[in-house]
């Protein structure tokens, strides 16, 4: 994943969690504090999806690799009970993590260190003291060791030493004291570069996680709850424009000759999406999506068939054979300052068997305003694939939240 | 934050990673798979940019068909065609290129005006004149098998042929009528009086041939053969023969070019014949 990319995963995370928590935590009692933190420990151990043979044994080792282990050290804040947020989202809780993962390989995995933001809140209350929670993670992982001809050939599943990071979990939630926390749980992570790099096979975990987390400043808080603000349905507006770069493979008529293109293409998009807002905590729409992808279709007008990777030339493609405009159908989860939006489509407009397929689409937006955000997703197709990352920025119009 | 500032650091990162690099320009989209090309009137192809190189010669100057290609502008071909003799279109293949592809492109270059005929001058200092040539005009052996003597008769110029020939070096027999058209013109060759040339309208095709002309008029001459006898017969023919060398000098109105032929006349004529055995003939 490009040094980029990761300056941007970084501002949104810096930006987002300070920026808009100032904004919103200011409210009239200036007598409490505004937050309230919390410092977590978690360790997850896990099995490695066997996704590829190198992980079912065709590595150097001869073993298989299906174990793997993260130590998380996190720090979150809960907005006060009494502020916007605490109001509206008395669960939710948002920070930054730390981890370092091993699949006790060093020599061909690492053993990367990942950097994230995550939210936690209450799915359900189960008792007094016991609740059902999600979590989800998201951010880069640092410090994999990527694919060589000469000197890692069998990782023919990691193309480049910082991926994206993404996990998602579910965990019973034990309140020992008002300051102390018990969770165990279960969880899904996913390591990928976007298709910026090749190979980008995935590397995907399942496993349990286990953690105890202290809470700075709760009991200040007498334990009533604030009323929610009222809610009207209504319709908002998002426009998104972002772009990302992409690797792409050109695979002529005998497949055993496709080759990895050399540098990177660019990808540049725009969705303009109306959502009903059902709930606080639920929107969905349709989008309308266009872009653009320097990268599509070019098998059609190659210059020198035959030639080496490093001498293949194209033909830059009639702009109707890169360009595509779908419809997709779209679902947003929406909590404090984030927003997961899923959405699954396809596109109408569009020439060429590289652009002429469903999509999928998985984005975080993280808000910066009320209206602006940053959008961090990523455009699948067959549900698994990597198609590109879709990293840019968005604007919400008439949001009467 | 500066929501100016985030949709220019997306522009630059999409610029930035734009892999221009891969990419080259056609230089030839469009380019039609042949050209047409008049005679005396430039053609010109124009491509998409200046990435390519002349794969062809520049000059061509064939007997029958002369054109040039140049690069006449970063971006242009332009072809003359100053002359085609051709009857049918001549085809040529041009080709272009760059590091990464040929094209052709066939040149169909029609055909042009045909060279007309300006002077003839004949080398009259060292033409060739014989007056008293002789040659085989026939005979036989004639038997008697009678027991009385019998009368023969033979026609001396039977086989006499006024013959009157043009002839080249180093053209073959279809250069004419694709240098000159269809129909070829006529020279005025000379004609003999009294021994000497004379240019007074007789003409004959341009072109390698040879003709002739029967100069049988029915003489005949009889003669005897004794009883039991064979007389062998002999006629000879008495000749007169002319040579002279000529230049034929011709011109294309359409290109400017000018061309010479060389060439020879010969006429030969038999005017008399020797019989022998002279004794045999019957007045």
């Amino acid at each position: 994943m490009r040094p980029l990319y990761i300056i941007y995963i970084a501002l949104a995370t810096l930006l987002s969690v300070g920026n808009l928590a100032t904004l919103r935590a200011a409210e009239p009692d200036s007598t409490r504090q505004k937050l309230i933190h919390r410092v977590g420990i978690d360790l997850f151990p896990g099995y490695v999806l066997p996704t590829h043979d190198f992980f079912e044994g065709t590595n150097r080792q001869g073993e298989p690799i299906n174990t793997t282990m993260s130590a998380h050290l996190k720090w979150a804040f809960q907005f006060a009970p009494d502020s916007y947020f605490g109001r509206n989202y008395p669960h939710a809780s948002q920070g930054i993590g730390l981890a370092y993962n091993s699949f006790f390989n060093q020599q061909e995995i690492g053993s990367p260190v990942a950097l994230y933001v995550f939210q936690t809140s209450r799915i359900a209350s189960l008792s007094e003291r016991l609740s059902l929670d999600y979590e989800w993670n998201f951010g880069a992982s640092f410090g994999w060791k990527p694919y060589d001809e000469f000197t890692n050939d069998y990782n023919n599943i990691v193309g480049s030493k910082t991926n994206a990071y993404i996990n998602l979990g579910l965990m019973l939630n034990y309140r020992l004291t008002p300051d102390w926390s018990l969770t165990l749980g279960a969880g899904f992570t996913h390591f990928s570069n976007g298709n910026t790099s090749y190979p980008n096979a995935g590397v995907n975990t399942v496993g349990g996680r286990i953690g105890v987390v202290r809470t700075f400043g709760a009991g200040q808080w007498t334990p009533r709850r604030y009323a929610p603000d009222p809610f009207t349905r209504h319709i908002s507006y998002d426009l998104v424009l972002y772009g990302a770069v992409r690797k792409r493979a050109y695979i002529p008529s005998d497949p055993s000759l496709g080759v990895l293109l050399p540098g990177h293409f660019g990808v540049l998009g725009l969705n303009f999406n109306p959502m009903y807002n059902v709930s606080r905590y639920f929107r969905a729409g349709l989008s309308l999506d266009a872009q653009y992808d320097e990268s599509a279709n070019l098998s059609g007008h190659v210059v020198n068939p035959g030639a080496s990777a490093e001498e293949l030339k194209f033909y830059r493609p009639p702009f109707r054979e890169q360009f595509a405009v779908g419809l997709s159908v779209r679902a947003e989860i929406v909590m404090p300052i984030f927003a997961i939006n899923i959405g699954v489509g396809r596109n109408i407009i569009c020439k060429g068997k590289d652009t002429d397929h469903f999509y999928q689409i998985l984005a975080l937006k993280t808000h910066l305003t009320k209206g602006l955000f940053l959008h961090v997703g990523y455009q699948l197709y067959k549900f698994k694939d990597p198609n590109n990352l879709m990293l840019g920025i968005g604007y919400r119009f008439h949001s009467k939240r | 934050m500066n929501k100016g500032r985030f949709y220019l650091f997306a522009c630059w990162l999409l610029l930035t990673a734009c892999n221009s690099g891969i990419f080259i320009e056609e230089f030839a989209p469009g380019m039609p798979a042949e050209v047409t090309v008049q005679c005396g009137k430039p053609t010109v192809i124009h491509f998409a940019n200046d990435d390519w190189e002349l794969r062809s010669g520049t000059r061509y100057d064939y007997d029958l068909v002369k054109f040039t290609i140049e690069r006449t502008a970063p971006t242009e071909l332009t072809i003359l065609a100053t002359e085609c003799l051709y009857d049918e279109p001549y085809d040529f293949q041009l080709e272009v290129e760059n590091a990464y592809v040929t094209k052709s492109i066939n040149l169909r270059i029609e055909p042009g005006a045909k060279y007309q005929v300006d002077s003839v001058a004949y080398d009259w200092g060292n033409d060739y004149y014989e007056s008293d040539k002789i040659m085989p005009g026939g005979g036989a052996n004639y038997t008697n098998q009678g027991r009385e003597p019998a009368v023969f008769g033979i026609y001396p110029f039977h086989s006499a042929e006024l013959i009157e020939q043009l002839s080249f070096s180093d053209t073959s027999l279809d250069y004419f009528p694709l240098v000159f058209g269809n129909p070829l013109p006529q020279i005025v060759v000379p004609e003999l009086v009294d021994g000497e040339p004379v240019l007074r309208g007789h003409s004959m095709t341009l072109l390698p041939s040879t003709f002739t002309r029967s100069l049988d008029d029915g003489t005949i001459v009889r003669f005897k053969v004794e009883a039991g006898e064979t007389l062998p017969v002999k006629v000879w023919l008495y000749c007169e023969e002319y040579h002279v060398s000529f230049t034929v000098y011709a011109s294309n109105t359409q290109s400017g070019s000018k061309r010479t032929i060389s060439g020879e006349y010969r006429y030969r004529r038999p005017y008399d014949y020797l019989f022998i055995p002279q004794n045999a003939i019957i007045p």
